[in-house]
């Protein structure tokens, strides 16, 4: 039973589409993230649930229910912001306990739940300060245990670690996952981070220019994401067009042999085809004696870029240019093979240019 | 070293303000306690008698309840005029906020001759205003509107409301975008989103610029001077009459006694409501 559903969600601006016919569920108790870069309409997405957004078209249901006219207040969905958006007037109980305030519970009650709620969130003993003297960490705890102490149908999350250093970013992270764990809170997370997307998430919807273009799970996004855009914001480092050729294979645009593929592409139509390869998925050698065989491309070393545990070389091959990531040091100018294991190569549908 | 340059750097400012504000301030306060031009015989140095002759006049005593009433209400129009002014400003694009913001100050640009003579045009008794009601048949006989209380209301309140405006801009712009829709999600109606987080997040605005506006109605001179004519005194403007008209400066300095204390219990009383308002709320300064 899906707790949320999105059915031909649009939203527009002035004259620009923020949000185009977005349609997605989150199933009761699922981690449910938006990913894309900024401008996507993913923020967008998350304000028309949250209600502070009123949709132009399309269908907003919340336990099979259509909520689009329901006000904000009345959704019962716990909200937290980039920013946290903390009341900077109240102390941190008065912060956490405001919700419940609002539902007229006792003070004994109240206290007991935000009690509860600060220990949730790892933050017992900080109930009298004020949110300007806690750290960013700190304030995005209280905003968690305030969405939280609520008990909220659905927990929506716009962009919450951002604003934290990448030790704390990451610290943050696994903690969002406990929390979501314990409570099972139904949640929808916007991000533009690819890391934050795959380790959080049951379902991964990516946005672009305020359309839905790929949903799946982290796995799934990662391993197959059918259109270049995906694959690009999903780090794969190789991206070059090709085409089909004879026998199932394809070949490059820019030259090279005709390589075998496996069903590591969704791409069909019409479309002109990008392969993908991940940098860490080619295998890289010296050049050995004799011809090169099926998938095997050789070239010289470009440069090649110090990373600390690994190297990333530029290797230039009759196909084009191929990142590589190789643990040995190599000389600008030194020949290599390059292995592209078949079930490693991405077929991609190309949507550079982007919908509508 | 490095705690002593700041106090000397205070110290031009600190020279300023000893010789043309607290200097003064004495001599007029010595001034009010010293027998005036009119004074009786055997009156000596201190005496009540200046202060004690305001009190006794009908027109002066009319002349105080008028300055508070009108300051009171110049206030209080405009909290009402800008605090949404405020919001509505803050809530626009780059741009309009630019341009809102220029409209808003535009009083500040004019001499306050060219806001009287505007407000003239506008209110007087061939003003735009009763021209056009007259002309519409709505009144038959043109509305006396100009050297009124009303006039000067209109006149300080045009003047002050961009103080009013300024101060609470200024807090609502260090205040989270978000916060009213975090009080929404949490279950808070529009009325109490309003009570509850949006007015205590800005009551700091709102007292500095009700101080402004307040302090500086009491005080203003040239627009009660060329808006309520000598029909509607007020202390500023008596206290004017006094000084340049019959030259009884012990009796001026009196009325500027009388407006200094006006002035510094009203800084008192905010600061003290400021706090227990603020307080009783859940907040602090």
């Amino acid at each position: 039973m899906s707790e949320i559903q999105i059915v031909g969600l649009a939203k527009r601006f002035a004259d620009v589409w923020a949000v185009r016919d977005a349609s997605f569920a989150v199933d009761a108790g699922a981690f449910v993230t938006l990913l894309g870069p900024s401008g996507c309409g993913k923020t967008t997405t998350l304000r028309l649930i949250a209600g502070f957004e009123t949709p132009d078209r399309g269908d907003i249901l919340l336990g099979g229910r259509r909520i689009n006219e329901v006000p904000p207040w009345r959704r019962g969905l716990g909200v937290v912001f980039q920013s946290y958006a903390l009341f900077p007037f109240m102390t941190v109980y008065n912060n956490v306990a405001f919700g419940l305030r609002r539902q007229g519970l006792g003070e004994a009650a109240i206290s007991t739940r935000v009690g509860a709620a600060l220990d949730l969130v790892n933050l017992p003993g900080l109930e009298r300060r004020y949110p300007r003297q806690l750290s960013g960490g700190q304030q995005q705890r209280v905003a968690l245990a305030r969405a939280l102490v609520i008990e909220p149908r659905v927990l929506l999350l716009d962009e919450p670690l951002s604003n934290l250093d990448a030790k704390l970013r990451a610290e943050m992270r696994d903690e969002l996952k406990r929390i979501q764990r314990e409570t099972g809170v139904t949640t929808v997370l916007v991000t533009h981070d690819q890391d934050e997307a795959l380790t959080l998430s049951n379902t991964i919807v990516v946005m672009r220019d305020g359309a839905i273009v790929a949903t799946g799970s982290p796995r799934a996004i990662w391993n197959r994401p059918g259109k270049r855009f995906v694959a690009d914001f999903l780090g794969v480092d190789n991206l070059l067009p090709a085409r089909r050729a004879d026998g199932g294979r394809i070949r490059f645009e820019g030259g090279g042999p005709a390589l075998e593929v496996e069903g590591g592409g969704a791409a069909t139509g019409e479309g002109r085809i990008v392969v993908g390869i991940r940098a860490r998925d080619i295998e890289l050698g010296p050049t050995p004696a004799g011809a090169p065989v099926q998938n095997e491309i050789d070239g010289n070393v470009r440069e090649s870029i110090y990373r600390g545990s690994f190297f990333t070389c530029r290797v230039t091959t009759d196909a084009g240019p191929l990142s590589v990531t190789t643990p040995l040091d190599l000389a600008p100018g030194a020949a290599v093979r390059l292995r592209l294991p078949r079930e490693r190569i991405m077929l991609l549908e190309d949507d550079a240019a982007g919908p509508g | 070293m490095a705690r002593r340059v700041p106090w000397a750097l205070t110290a031009p400012v600190g020279l300023v303000m000893l010789g043309l504000v607290i200097v003064p301030c004495l001599g007029v306060v010595l001034l009010s306690v010293t027998p005036g031009p009119n004074a009786q015989p055997g009156e000596a140095f201190p005496t009540w008698e200046n202060y004690r002759s305001i009190f006794e006049s009908r027109a002066t005593r009319q002349a105080l309840f008028r300055t508070l009433e009108i300051s009171v209400w110049v206030t209080l129009l405009a909290i009402a005029a800008g605090y949404p002014l405020a919001f509505f400003i803050a809530r626009q694009a780059q741009f309009w906020r630019s341009v809102l913001l220029a409209v808003v100050i535009f009083p500040f640009l004019l001499s306050a001759v060219v806001r009287a003579y505007g407000w003239n045009v506008v209110l007087g008794e061939r003003g735009i205003i009763n021209n056009a009601l007259v002309g519409a048949g709505v009144i038959g006989q043109p509305l006396t509107m100009i050297h009124t209380e009303f006039a000067i209301v209109v006149g300080e309140l045009h003047l002050l409301l961009p103080y009013m405006v300024l101060a609470i801009l200024s807090t609502l712009r260090g205040i989270d975008r978000n916060l009213d829709a975090a009080a929404q999600s949490l279950g808070a109606s529009p009325p109490w989103v309003f009570f509850r987080v949006l007015l205590p997040a800005t009551l700091p605005g709102l007292l500095t610029g009700t101080l402004l506006v307040y302090s500086l109605a009491t005080t203003a001179f040239a627009t009660p001077f060329l808006l309520g004519g000598t029909r509607t005194p007020l202390l500023t403007t008596l206290l004017y009459r006094h000084a340049f008209v019959s030259f009884d400066w012990a009796k001026a300095a009196a009325i500027g006694g009388i407006l200094l204390i006006l002035g510094a219990t009203f800084v008192l009383l905010h600061r003290w409501v400021g706090r227990g308002g603020l307080n009783r709320l859940g907040a602090e300064m």
